[in-house]
């Protein structure tokens, strides 16, 4: 009887199966299904994402910031690189978007160049044996060694 | 616009696709096959060939396009007698018998492709709005090196400049993996120099072409070994993994890597199941294995288990002469490409960061060290069943439930194709066990990449064993291709 019942129970979903979903098994929805609420949600989430994203993508911020100062920088030379931001990303992003100026952390070796890039200070900070040369806005700087 | 620097290696890739399968090549299931499969192949030719004469001619400039425009003509012009030439080649190429069993479910392929379509928006989005320049891997490996071989004029070759191997002069002076191999860092640079501009679109259609391909080359290979149907099942539940597609707008190079593993694979399935196309398949999986080696060094690793797997290990199985004559046909295939790599390793890339004579000398001692074993095998099986919220309980699950297809003669080197991703999977324990780096650290950060590297392969295995969706029992007939189907 049990099985008579579950017969007639597979019967019906079979029937309610091929008037919805014709020629696939049962066993295919395991797939289908998930396939079409995952995909709908992942595109939604990303859609969301985006609008409620505080800040844009760094290395386009990197980029446009770092425009001006590229052009005054001497082509393939090493540059010091200095900066108070403490996130990870700011020195790898810089030598993405400065190449091919080469930057080295800090102030030694001493090069001809340093770029100072302070977010955080409104004073115009020194550093020993360099001179300024100009001011980029968004704290960036660019000394020149003095001799 | 930047989707024009794209034809001339989609072409070319797909030209020699074309010029080795003439006759199924451009219907149905194998004109996606031949473009996704192609374009793959053509971005890997077109990568060293950019790189070659970088190297040896110096910047290119009108010059090149004229070699890559007049190359991909010749190659065209050749694929299309090739196509047409009724008389050339043998017959025996396809197999004449052709049952007339593919009938594909249509709200099937609808869904399919309105999901793919979806995903494309998910994918744009990720990359055009919100991530342009991809996550730090790209702007420190692949792009950064693209950036100075296109920038870097005279100082290209600092895009290969590490401190790991030589003696660092300026302590963050450095690239990171500075030795990979340059298909995705070559076609970037490749495109960006063809339109004059790095702009940040290049990468981004690379990354597509790849993922999407993946997808696409999933359904043909699938459509043309099975049915259309196990096709469509198998891009939905590639789909269902967006790790996959996620891991796709990072820009890095394991998607390009899975789909050249894939590819590989895939080929190697239609040399078993259909013999009278063997040779020509095995040329082609020789240009994809090598790909596979010229996107990362887990690819070099690739090639040779592919090469000790069918080949080496089918010694003394397989009739000598026949073998030999593959393994000739592999190496015609691989050599361009592998000729490149080879090049590149010998004369430009710096010594690998774990995979070099003082590291191992340092970490070879690890290889006896049990703990480590026990944590790097549980962390792999973690992640196996931890890989897109456990979405390998739900093959189980659909495996237990559905049973194996038992059709097709093909499937009897199928434990081949296994044989080859577990060894890969070896490789990768072997990685981390001799890995100079915090074991923690490198398992977490890059165990969940090696995995989608191989994932794939394992769906495309999983579905070519695994019975039909379709109610009644229309399956091809061993040993037959069908047209209509295509």
């Amino acid at each position: 009887m049990f099985n008579g019942q579950l017969k007639i129970l597979k019967f019906y979903l079979d029937s309610v199966l091929n008037r919805f979903l014709p020629g696939v098994k049962g066993i295919a929805l395991l797939i289908i299904l998930p396939a079409f609420f995952v995909v709908i949600f992942y595109f939604l989430s990303n859609l969301t994402e985006i609008f409620t994203a505080e800040e844009n993508d760094k290395v386009v911020e990197y980029e446009k910031k770092f425009a001006p100062l590229k052009e005054d920088l001497p082509r393939k030379a090493v540059v010091n690189y200095v900066t108070d931001h403490t996130e990870g990303y700011d020195f790898s992003i810089a030598v993405y978007v400065l190449v091919p100026t080469r930057i080295i952390r800090g102030l030694k070796p001493q090069q001809n160049y340093l770029i100072a890039h302070y977010v955080n200070k409104t004073k115009t900070p020194k550093f020993e044996g360099y001179t300024l040369k100009r001011k980029y806005g968004n704290g960036i700087m660019l000394f020149e060694r003095n001799n | 616009m930047e989707i024009l620097a794209f034809i001339p290696p989609i072409l070319i890739g797909s030209a020699i696709v074309v010029m080795i399968f003439p006759k199924f090549s451009l219907k149905g299931a194998g004109a996606v096959f031949t473009v996704c499969l192609g374009s793959g192949i053509g971005l890997g030719l077109t990568s060293s060939t950019i790189f070659l004469w970088l190297a040896w001619f110096g910047r290119p400039g009108a010059a090149y396009r004229v070699f890559e425009v007049g190359s991909a003509i010749l190659l065209t012009t050749i694929a299309f007698y090739r196509f047409h030439d009724d008389t050339s080649g043998s017959q025996d190429e396809w197999p004449a018998d052709c049952g007339t069993n593919d009938v594909p479910i249509k709200w099937l392929k609808r869904l399919c492709i309105i999901l793919l379509l979806i995903s494309a928006g998910s994918f744009g989005l990720k990359t055009f709005i919100e991530g342009s320049y991809g996550t730090i891997d790209t702007r420190i490996t692949w792009n950064y090196r693209a950036r100075w071989l296109f920038r870097g004029g005279d100082q290209w070759e600092h895009a290969f400049y590490s401190p790991v191997a030589r003696d660092a002069e300026y302590e963050d002076d450095k690239g990171h993996a500075a030795d990979y191999p340059l298909l995705v860092t070559g076609s970037v640079y490749r495109g960006w120099e063809i339109m004059g501009n790095d702009h940040f679109s290049i990468p981004i259609i690379i990354a597509g072409v790849f993922t999407f391909g993946t997808y696409l080359l999933l359904y043909a290979s699938l459509a043309l070994l099975r049915n259309q149907n196990q096709g469509y099942l198998a891009v939905l539940f590639m789909l269902v993994s967006t790790q996959f597609l996620h891991l796709g707008t990072d820009q890095y190079g394991d998607v390009p890597l899975a789909f050249f593993i894939l590819s590989t694979v895939a080929l190697f399935a239609l040399k078993d199941r259909f013999p009278a196309i063997s040779l020509q398949a095995i040329v082609l999986t020789g240009f994809t294995a090598s790909c596979a080696a010229w996107t990362k060094n887990e690819g070099l690793m690739f090639l040779v288990l592919v090469i000790l797997v069918h080949f080496i290990g089918q010694i003394g199985k397989n009739d000598g002469s026949n073998l030999l004559k593959e393994f000739f046909c592999f190496l015609m295939g691989m050599l361009p490409v592998m000729g490149t790599l080879l090049y590149f390793k010998l004369k430009f890339a710096p010594r690998n960061d774990m995979v070099n004579i003082p590291t191992l000398k340092q970490t070879a001692f690890h290889l006896l060290d049990l703990d480590r074993y026990l944590i790097v095998i549980t962390e792999i099986f973690k992640k196996v069943y931890q890989f897109n919220d456990g979405i390998v309980i739900l093959l189980a699950v659909y495996f237990l439930i559905s049973g194996l297809d038992r059709s097709g003669k093909g499937k009897k080197h199928i434990l081949s194709h296994v044989m080859l991703l577990f060894l890969m999977m070896c490789g990768y324990l072997f990685a981390y066990m001799i890995t100079p780096y915090d074991l923690r650290w490198h398992i977490g950060s890059s165990i969940r990449r090696l995995f989608i590297q191989l994932w794939p392969a394992w769906v495309f295995l999983f579905f070519y064993c695994v019975r039909g969706p379709e109610q009644s029992a229309a399956e091809d007939q061993p040993g037959k291709l069908s047209p209509e189907g295509l």
